[in-house]
This record gives C-alpha cells, sequence and structure tokens, in this order.
C-alpha cells in the first residue's frame, strides 16, 4: 500500500520523509521478492567455475581439462562447483540499425552519461547537444522549452519537436507542447535525439527533431537505487534550495521483469515564488509468455504544485540609479520600478501559479508469428488536469483545463529479402482522440467576472510505411510515406455573446527518401529528403486568447547532408540542413486585441531554416574524453505579405551557440569534468519586427566532481556528484520577451526578461543494492 | 526443487512488512534452499570405454549448442548476453536438474538458455554436475 503524502500548496511544507519512507517499505517489499529468486541460484554466491576439475578423474580414458577461454562473465571457481563443458554461443542479425546507417543526425545519450553529468533535469543535459535550443522562463522544471533547427522562437514553446516517452507522444494535446516537469531523469535508461524532421514515422510535431526517452523499467538482475539531491542557490540551507528524493527497484524473475519508480521533489528555485512540489510513482511489468509473445504494461501518477515567477525589467535586475531613487523618493515611480536583483519574481503580479495532476497507463503485446515479422500493438491513455492562476489585487485570471488523449499504436515489422537484397519494411497505423476543456475567467475589481469555456476534440488516425534496403553492404536506400487526418470539433462560449461551433478536418502527406553510404567501417555520409508538419493545437484554434481557428498546419521540407564517424576513439557528427517551411505558425503579438496589443496565433507564408550542426567528441585514453559541439541556425521570414517582415530573423533562435568541456577519470574512482555553454545573441521573444535590444550572448561554465566506486562491492554501491553551476557567477537571462497587453508602438521599456540561475551547487549521492 | 512463486512471496513479504518484521527476515530464508547442496558432487564416472571425457564434454557443449535458438523477440529488441545454466546428464542421454546459474539479466535469453538444456537429448553419458555457459550475440551493429 502507497501513501503519498497530503497535497500541499505551494508555500506549505511538505512532508518529505514520511512520504519517502512509505515509498521504501514498498520497495523494499518488491526488492525482497526478487531476492528470493536471486537467492534461489548460487549464482551471486558459488558461482559456476570454468575450470573445475574434471569430472572422470579416475577414468582411464581422463584428459587435461579442456581449454576453456576465461570467460570475464564467469566469477572464479569455487569449491565442488560445476564442471564447465565449454561456451556455447549463438548469434543472430541485429534487429536495429546502427547510428552509421542512420540518416540523419542521431545521438544517444545513455544511462552512465546522465549519472557523470550530475544535472537535474533532462532539458540541462540536452543543452549540450548540437542543434538543440533549450530555454527556461521559471528556473524550475516546469519551465523548460526544447526546440531545435530554429523552432525555438519564444511562441511554439516546443511544438516542433516530438518528445516520446517509451514510446507514448508527450506532446499534449492542448498545447502541442511537452511538459518537462512530468519527465523525471531518475527514471531515464536512454535517450535518443533525431534532429531533423521524422514526421513520415511518427507524424505531427517531429518538424526540428525528435527526442525519444526509455525509462530504465526492471530487467536483469534485482536492483535497488536511492538518489538523493540537494542543490543550493547561494548557502547552505538558504531559502532557494533544491531537494529531491527518488527511489528505483527492478528485477526480472524468470518471464515478469518489474520496475517501481517513486520521487519526490521538494524545492524552491533561484527565483523568488519558484516554488516546486512533485509527486511521480510509476510502475511498469512485462511478461514473456514464450520467447515470442510478451506483454507489458506501465501507468503512474504524478502531480506537481508549481509557482511560476514571471518576468522582471531591466531595470528591476539591476540596482537603482540615483535619478531613479529620486524619483522614488519623490513618488513619480514605484518603489519597484528598480532594484529588486534577478531573483525577485515579478512585482507585478501577487500570483501566478499552475498545479496539475497526471494519470497515464498503457500496454504492448509484441508477437513475432515468424522469426521475421514483429507485430505489436499499444493501446494507451493520458490524462491531465491543471489549475492555474495569474494575477495582481487588481485582476485574477484563472483557469481549468482538463485534457485527455487515448489511443492505439499499431506496427509491423518484416525483415524480408527484396531482389536477394537484404531489406525492411515496416507500416503500420495510428489511431488517437484527444480532448481538451478549458474553463477560464477573468475577475477585474469591480467589474462582472467574464468566464469562458472552450470544449475541443481531435481524432486523427495516419497510416504509415517505411522501406530500407540495402543496395550493397555499404549503400542503404531508405524512404517512407505517411498520411495523417486529423478531424477537429471546437466550441467556445464567452458570455453573453453565444457559443460558436466549429469543425476542421486537417491533413498531412509526409514523404522522405535517403541514401546512406559506408565510406568505411567507422564512416558513413547521408543525403535526405523529408517533408513534416504540425498541426495548429487544441488550444492556438480555440484557446482563451490569441486563438485563430483559421490557422493551417505549419508544413516543411528538409534537405539534408552528413557526415558521421564512430570509432572507440573519436565519435564525430555533421549535418548541414535546409528547411523551406511554409505556414509556419508564430505567435504574432502585434495583432491588436482589446485595444491593446494582445496578439494572435498566425502564419507566416514562408520562412527558411538553414544551418550546420557539428559535434566532436575525442577519448585520446581511456581516461580522457574531450568533447565539443557547435550550431549555427540562420532562421528568416522570406515572405509574408501581411505583416512586412521579410527577411527578419527568427527570435530567440541565437545564430551561433555551442559547448565544449571535458571528463577526466582519476585515481580511487574520482572524475572530473567541466563544460561550458556558449550561446550567441539573440532577438527577443515577440520580436518579430527586429527592432528591439537583442539578448545578450552569454558563456556558462560548469564543474562537475564525482565519486563513483560502484563496484567496490558486489551487492553495493555508492556514487556521489558534485556539481556548480555558472562556476563564475554570469548574470544572464536565457529568455527574455517583448511584453504583451502594451499600448503601442512598444519600447525597450516593455520588455520583460527572465533571469536565469547564477552560481549554485548541486551534491547527489546514488546508493545502489544488489541483494 | 521448491520456488515459491512472485505472487506469493510479494503476498508474504508484504504481510511481514506489515508486521513489521520486514526488517529483521533475510530473504533468503524464504527462497528454497539453494539445490547446489543438494546436488551429487562430482562422482567417479563408471564409463571405462569409448570417447575420452574431453570428447564426450565437447558433444555435450555442441549438442546444446544446436539445440539453442536466439530468442526472436530478442533479436528484435537488440538484446544479447550471456546465461550459464547447470545441469547433470542422465544415462538415457537427457538432462535433469536444470536450473539457471546466472542471469544473462534478460529474462527471454534465460528461458531460451534454460529451455535449450531441457529439451537437448542424445548427450554422452558424463556423471557429475555440469555447467555451460550460453552466450547470445547480434551481429551487424555497433
Amino acid at each position: 500500500m502507497v501513501t503519498l503524502p497530503s497535497r500541499s500548496r505551494p508555500g506549505r511544507k511538505a512532508r518529505l520523509w514520511p512520504s519517502s519512507a512509505c515509498f521504501s517499505i514498498v520497495l523494499v517489499c518488491l526488492l525482497a521478492a526478487f531476492a528470493g529468486r536471486a537467492d534461489d541460484s548460487p549464482a551471486s554466491a558459488n558461482p559456476p567455475a570454468q575450470a573445475a576439475s574434471p569430472p572422470d578423474q579416475t577414468d582411464q580414458n581422463a584428459a587435461p581439462a579442456p581449454q576453456n577461454p576465461p570467460q570475464t562473465t564467469n566469477p572464479p571457481q569455487a569449491a565442488n562447483a560445476p564442471y564447465s563443458v565449454g561456451q556455447a554461443t549463438v548469434t543472430a542479425t541485429r534487429a536495429s540499425r546502427t547510428i552509421l546507417d542512420t540518416p540523419g543526425n542521431v545521438t544517444v545519450i545513455d544511462r552512465a552519461t546522465i549519472e557523470q553529468s550530475g544535472v537535474r533535469d533532462l532539458p540541462e543535459l540536452l543543452r549540450r547537444e548540437a542543434g538543440i535550443m533549450v530555454t527556461n522562463t521559471t528556473s524550475g522544471p516546469t519551465g523548460y522549452d526544447v526546440e531545435a533547427r530554429g523552432f525555438a522562437n519564444g511562441s511554439g514553446g516546443g511544438s516542433s519537436m516530438l518528445v516520446l516517452v517509451d514510446g507514448r507522444r508527450t506532446n499534449e494535446p492542448s498545447t502541442s507542447v511537452t511538459d518537462w516537469a512530468l519527465i523525471n531523469l531518475d527514471d531515464i535508461d536512454r535517450v535518443e535525439i533525431v534532429r531533423g524532421p521524422t514526421s513520415a514515422l511518427y507524424g505531427d510535431n517531429a518538424v526540428g527533431g525528435t527526442i525519444q526517452i526509455f525509462t530504465r523499467g526492471g530487467e536483469g538482475k534485482p536492483q535497488f537505487d536511492s538518489h538523493t539531491v540537494y542543490g543550493g542557490y547561494g548557502t547552505i540551507g538558504g531559502s532557494h534550495h533544491t531537494l529531491e528524493q527518488s527511489l528505483h527497484a527492478g528485477g526480472t524473475d524468470g518471464p515478469l521483469t518489474a520496475s517501481l519508480f517513486a520521487d519526490y521533489d521538494s524545492s524552491n528555485d533561484y527565483r523568488d515564488r519558484a516554488e516546486f512540489r512533485s509527486r511521480d510513482i510509476e510502475s511498469s511489468f512485462r511478461y514473456a509468455f514464450t520467447d515470442r509473445i510478451a506483454l507489458s504494461f506501465s501507468g503512474g501518477y504524478q502531480d506537481y504544485q508549481s509557482q511560476l515567477p514571471g518576468t522582471l525589467t531591466a531595470a528591476q535586475i539591476q540596482p537603482c540609479t540615483l535619478a531613479d531613487r529620486f524619483e522614488i523618493a519623490l513618488g513619480t515611480i514605484p518603489p519597484t520600478f528598480c532594484g529588486l536583483g534577478p531573483q525577485a519574481a515579478s512585482p507585478s503580479l501577487n500570483q501566478n501559479f499552475d498545479d496539475a495532476t497526471v494519470r497515464h497507463a498503457s500496454m504492448t503485446l509484441e508477437v513475432t508469428p515468424i522469426d521475421n515479422l514483429l507485430i505489436t500493438f499499444s493501446p494507451y491513455t493520458w490524462t491531465k488536469h491543471d489549475t492555474s492562476a495569474s494575477g495582481d489585487p487588481s485582476f485574477v485570471f484563472s483557469g481549468d483545463n482538463d485534457q485527455q488523449a487515448y489511443g492505439l499504436n499499431t506496427q509491423a515489422q518484416i525483415d524480408a529479402p527484396l531482389f536477394e537484397l537484404r531489406n525492411r519494411f515496416i507500416f503500420g497505423s495510428d489511431l488517437r482522440r484527444e480532448d481538451d476543456s478549458l474553463n477560464s475567467n477573468l475577475s477585474t475589481l469591480g467589474m462582472p467576472s467574464s468566464p469562458e469555456t472552450s470544449r475541443s476534440s481531435r481524432e486523427t488516425w495516419a497510416l504509415y510505411a517505411q522501406e530500407e534496403l540495402h543496395l550493397t553492404d555499404d549503400l542503404l536506400l531508405s524512404g517512407g510515406v505517411r498520411y495523417d487526418e486529423a478531424s477537429d470539433n471546437l466550441e467556445q462560449t464567452m458570455a453573453p455573446t453565444p457559443t460558436v461551433n466549429f469543425s476542421n478536418i486537417l491533413k498531412a502527406w509526409s514523404p522522405r527518401g535517403a541514401l546512406t553510404y559506408r565510406i568505411s567501417e567507422p564512416a558513413s555520409v547521408y543525403v535526405s529528403y523529408a517533408h513534416s508538419f504540425r498541426f495548429p493545437s487544441l488550444l492556438e484554434l480555440a484557446g482563451v486568447f490569441g486563438q485563430n481557428p483559421l490557422l493551417k498546419p505549419q508544413t516543411s521540407d528538409n534537405y539534408e547532408v552528413g557526415f558521421k564517424w564512430r570509432s572507440q576513439r573519436v565519435t564525430a557528427g555533421l549535418a548541414l540542413y535546409l528547411m523551406e517551411v511554409h505556414n509556419e505558425i508564430i505567435f504574432d503579438s502585434s495583432v491588436p486585441e482589446f485595444g491593446v496589443i494582445g496578439g494572435e496565433s498566425v502564419n507566416i507564408e514562408r520562412t527558411r531554416h538553414r544551418g550546420l550542426e557539428a559535434s566532436l567528441s575525442v577519448r585520446p585514453t581511456g581516461y580522457l574524453e574531450l568533447y565539443g559541439s557547435y550550431t549555427l541556425d540562420d532562421a528568416r521570414i522570406v515572405l509574408d505579405p501581411f505583416t512586412d517582415l521579410d527577411g527578419d530573423r527568427v527570435p530567440i533562435t541565437p545564430v551561433h551557440r555551442g559547448t565544449a568541456g571535458f571528463v577526466l577519470k582519476l585515481p580511487y574512482d574520482f572524475d572530473i569534468g567541466m563544460n561550458a555553454n556558449i550561446v550567441g545573441s539573440r532577438y527577443l521573444a515577440n520580436d518579430f519586427a527586429n527592432t528591439l535590444p537583442q539578448l545578450p550572448k552569454f558563456a556558462v561554465y560548469d564543474l562537475v566532481v564525482g565519486f563513483r566506486p560502484m563496484a567496490f562491492s558486489e551487492r553495493l554501491g555508492l556514487q556521489v556528484t558534485f556539481a556548480i553551476r555558472n562556476l563564475f557567477n554570469r548574470q544572464y537571462s536565457e529568455f527574455g520577451a517583448r511584453q504583451t497587453f502594451v499600448v503601442p508602438p512598444p519600447t525597450p521599456s516593455d520588455v520583460g526578461f527572465y533571469p536565469s540561475p547564477q552560481r549554485y551547487f548541486v551534491v547527489g549521492l546514488t546508493i545502489r543494492a544488489r541483494p | 526443487m521448491r520456488r515459491a512463486t512472485l505472487a506469493s512471496r510479494l503476498a508474504g513479504i508484504g504481510l511481514l512488512a506489515a508486521l513489521g518484521t520486514a526488517g529483521s527476515l533475510r530473504a533468503d530464508e524464504l527462497a528454497a534452499a539453494p539445490p547446489h547442496a543438494r546436488s551429487p558432487k562430482v562422482v567417479v564416472d563408471a564409463i571405462a570405454h569409448g570417447p575420452s571425457v574431453d570428447a564426450r564434454l565437447e558433444e555435450i557443449r555442441r549438442r546444446i549448442q544446436e539445440n539453442v535458438a536466439y530468442p526472436p523477440l530478442a533479436r528484435w529488441h537488440d538484446v544479447a548476453g550471456a546465461a550459464v545454466v547447470e545441469f547433470e546428464v542422465t544415462d538415457q542421454g537427457r538432462t535433469q536438474g536444470v536450473r539457471l546459474a546466472q542471469s544473462s539479466g534478460t529474462a527471454l535469453l534465460d528461458n531460451a538458455a534454460e529451455h535449450a538444456v531441457t529439451t537437448v537429448t542424445g548427450l554422452p553419458v558424463v556423471h557429475g554436475r555440469l555447467s555451460i555457459p550460453i552466450r547470445f550475440e547480434l551481429t551487424g551493429g555497433e
């Protein structure tokens, strides 16, 4: 029985330890059950020997023991151990395509890299990747936006980046954006990043890139992990700190594999009014009926309460000038006009929060009726309830949002020669229903409140087929096409006007083709074309603010060439892309609404995104890794007859950015790493006209020291990381925006910044037990 | 071999945890006694003639290898690894007392390894407890 702590509101002290204790009891029970299976086997205590005494010692024909090669997987000989007859080996052809054969710029982040990095959230790790652009507006987990290839423009919020967790789409029905606060780094086994479009396989949102996340599951020997993270902004025990505790248990017992994950996060992040409380419990089970049929189930519950600190003006971040002090004394400007410092919350709001509760469940049935055919059926369901409010003493804007998504993914993969050439054919269908219900209310002092409701639904069906044909051992031709059709029904009521209903049918064809050539064993080149799309989100079509029911789907044609090198000492990648985007959906805040600049979502007729992504990792010895990456993104508006923005640069995405760092392994299980993240200047969000001063470039350095004697005991391991982020205490704002709801024309004083964290430290402790 | 089911163990341990005794109870006290305690130790081979021990062991290894099939689901998921299986050979050339001595970390591979040893026939007789590491390898990748 799991007893979760009572749901606490932001500002109330949450009860960490009782909840952790309850989780621990459940996890220990699970672990002990698996331990029973483990102790059934003497493998851990009395392992089989490779070269024990031969059984027939007195046999007349007895011969010396066979020369079995030493097996590193087997422990040393033990007394009375069984005699090994020698190793049997069975081989098969790998089913997955290697990175060198993949016609795209792909990176895999494994668990070891995650643990070495000492980061708290996955987007922090994604910042180091070439081509990926990460911004944060809260200094906590709810503020992340992750985009690629010039789509970080301050208005999409991540809707051109598809994120999948164990194959389940996380882009939400309402906003088409992934909520990164719901993705827990401690439960991740592996992350696969594909830059560029994959709509031919995955459909909606897979425009700038696709991030596939695979959770840890429980495959393998029973194992229990406890991970505790404490971080502080400023001093230990200060009011701004992070505290997170996670527990993971899992293991395999015969045909059953199970895992349980629980996490509690209680943080007051860098900014004032940036509290974050989160509870998460996830489970997964997998049962292999035979070696051809397996059934998996996963489900989870998560809730969080998150405060949003809002924006500050440049004057509020900086100390007051003498003139400012004089004017404050005279009363001509308010005391909050200046000198609040970067950690302050926006003084123009007295409440700003978003609380969410999420439940999800999914099942996957895998069947291989014949060896070369794999069929999967994956039904899933997901619900989220959000309560949010934002306001100052004179007005409060509040909302209740219910979202639901359920569907069925079906796929068949077959490896069958075509014209005697190695070949794989994949086809499948996706069915999905999404519902979005929003009740909002604007209460203004002395005025009657104005409630507004919107009910939206989208039913999508899609069919796709993919083909991978090895023309020679070194030359791979791949291609595919997908058709998506979405039926939208939207209903909007804003009293006293009558309810408005409208329906929409959206269609998209997504073809792709690529040629990959293996130059030599460690190197390959590729050339590819892909068409991709993003449907307008339900909120963009019929939201409470900035809606536009006439929005068209955003489409793009991507042309790309790339080079990859993967050897033991060197991993390198280079990609050049050109993306012609039609009807790119942006939030145009220059459109008047309610008599002031308010904004609405619009299509830009044509934009062009082109750039370069380069990454290099060199391991000259087994103890040292040097790495770096460089990204060039040139995203501009090419044609827009309505807004006269032709030639302007897309905001928020910098032209240049890069990373550099090293990891050095030291004696006694210590290691040290350093990472530099350098981001060039970029225009403010909403400044599509490129008239306001740019956000300045910045460089941030992180230092991580690790002590990882994970192997000091067969049954117990330990890992300690100590990280200092923003080592040189750089004051900067990763994200800034020209404010909406200002009287035109906009001026620099209408600019709001989201200050990023200055120097802070994070200590992580992992205890790993293998009973 | 006495092996409690997972469900029964969970129920039992859950009950004990509820009674507050879980902390003092070792998990292996609930498990079956290790089978090697009951396994016959290496004994004298009664066969005085015929192929040498090495030749018979090699024949056992070869026959088991021929009987192993890569689990299709494991191949599709790029799962590779090695499992160690212990067994004895009966006078009829079959196996008995088969058990997984060391897991590959994956249920599919463990089951395939156990199945290969359990169903193999026509083995030359060798007395004593034997073990075989069965390695599942994937080719054509990184």
